[in-house]
């Protein structure tokens, strides 16, 4: 066998060849001191590059983070302005909440959820997903839309992602009866960003996203849309998409799936 | 179709856990807690990651507090993301998307570059209690911090992340927007051009 070539012995100390190679790779190195040699020089070389700086070995960052969080972490609760103000006891409840929410999702009878029924208006890629919204009132128990928002209800979505190619991105957003175009996901609070779709899971039914979340809505009608995607889109490209449709109407967007829900908020 | 799931919810995991130690519960898990207030979770996550984060750094920019500062203030911008986290399970891949982002900014300061070269390209300082094995082993990672500087970004990145940070060929593809393919063509690619470099210094 002749030397192993250094690209090899790279691909072997990274573990990255066949069990046969691997196999006929040590047979030669027990025969072949200079091939040991480099593979050495080699092992050397990753562990150096691998090694800290010794200045930086044993450095303790949590107090210098938890200074500058004090100092200059306030924004998270000015991004997510309608949600209540961060503290230990409403986060608990919002575990709990969570954790009520998937609790009724577990029980929920699964042919509740949408698998969109096969009308011809209906586009294909339309019957594998579809979104669920849930709002919490006054009585924090979250219940199924059921056509009626209040004003002050917070929300809670699941999705539904089947088929054979299920998609990797969504949106979810809300359009008002005064046309204002409300986001749930991705969360959409701060002047000047343009976030983007969130990636989400395939072959799931009634995945459960994690936030609850309020908006203002207008009262009237209002249409959530669950927006599937092959690829990640702008809050801006989708946005000015919505300009050009009534409320309610699909989004002229191509290889996509859209679940519309539509409800109406009360006065 | 595939099997039908449903994804593990992290608020609930959490909950059902109790009084199981912070150290105990996952990243997205402790995330969770940390959005709804509880300090010591944040801080459990900076302690489990500060190592790899410090290293990373420290190789891309090649000044140690620099590196410093740079670990820091990625630990603070992935604080102010908490509202708009998602728990899918990737949170290493997100941190190091954070941390290289902040690296590039960093790097990006013309006065920061030219301390960082003042730096690699200064004579080490002798340091007479440090064995002399020490001492071969610390001029041979120096020596090659500064050849790290000699590959392209797009080679530097890779070795990097996987080197210093640990991740795999599937999370260094998604902190970089790469394929996996790509990734392993990459850091071979790199390894070569750094050994070659080695070579020619008689490393």
């Amino acid at each position: 066998m002749n030397d192993i070539s250094s690209r090899e012995l790279f691909l072997y100390l990274e573990g990255e060849v066949t069990k046969r190679r691997s196999a006929e790779i040590e047979q030669h190195l027990e025969a072949c001191q200079a091939c040991r040699e480099r593979l050495q020089r080699r092992r050397e070389m990753l562990e150096s590059l691998a090694e800290p700086d010794e200045e930086l070995e044993g450095v303790d960052l949590v107090e210098g983070v938890r200074r500058l969080v004090e100092e200059q972490g306030k924004q998270p609760a000015k991004k997510r302005r309608k949600l209540p103000a961060v503290s230990v006891r409403i986060g608990l409840l919002l575990v709990a909440l969570a954790g009520a929410v998937a609790l009724w999702f577990a029980t929920a009878e699964k042919d509740e959820f949408r698998i969109k029924s096969a009308s011809p208006a209906v586009h294909e890629q339309d019957r594998w997903v579809g979104v669920r919204a849930f709002k919490i009132g006054k009585g924090e128990k979250p219940d199924p839309l059921a056509g009626r928002v209040g004003r002050g209800d917070f929300l809670l979505f699941a999705y539904t992602n089947q088929g054979e190619k299920p998609f990797p991105c969504m949106m979810i957003l809300a359009v008002g009866a005064d046309r204002r175009v409300h986001w749930f996901y991705p969360a959409y609070t701060s002047e000047g960003t343009d976030p983007c779709s969130i990636p989400i899971e395939g072959n799931v039914t009634g995945a459960e996203l994690l936030e609850k979340i309020r908006h203002d809505f207008a009262p009237g009608p209002l249409y959530i849309y669950g927006l599937f995607t092959r690829k990640p889109l702008k809050v801006s490209e989708v946005e000015a998409l919505i300009k050009g449709i009534e409320p309610g109407q699909r989004i002229p967007l191509k290889d996509s799936a859209q679940h519309v829900l539509e409800t109406a908020v009360s006065p | 179709m595939g099997a039908d799931k449903v994804i593990p919810f992290p608020g609930r995991k959490a909950l059902q856990q109790g009084n199981k130690p912070l150290g105990e519960l996952g990243d997205d898990e402790l995330m969770l807690l940390a959005r709804g207030g509880v300090k010591e979770a944040f801080d459990t996550l900076v302690r489990r990651h500060q190592a790899g984060v410090l290293r990373v750094a420290g190789k891309m920019l090649g000044r140690a507090s620099l590196a410093r500062d740079v670990a820091q203030s990625t630990f603070l911008e992935i604080y102010r993301f908490l509202p708009n986290y998602h728990a899918t399970g990737r949170f290493r891949r997100f941190l190091y998307k954070v941390l290289l982002n902040q690296c590039r900014t960093a790097r990006r300061s013309a006065k920061q570059v030219l301390k960082m070269q003042a730096r690699l390209f200064q004579e080490p300082q002798e340091n007479s209690d440090m064995p002399d094995e020490r001492i071969i082993a610390r001029e041979r990672r120096r020596e090659l911090e500064r050849l790290l500087f000699k590959l392209s970004k797009k080679l530097r990145e890779v070795l990097v992340l996987r080197f210093a940070g640990g991740l795999s060929y599937g999370e260094i593809g998604e902190v970089l927007d790469l394929p996996a393919g790509t990734v392993k063509s990459r850091l071979f690619a790199g390894l070569e051009k750094l050994r070659r470099l080695m070579k020619g210094k008689n490393i």
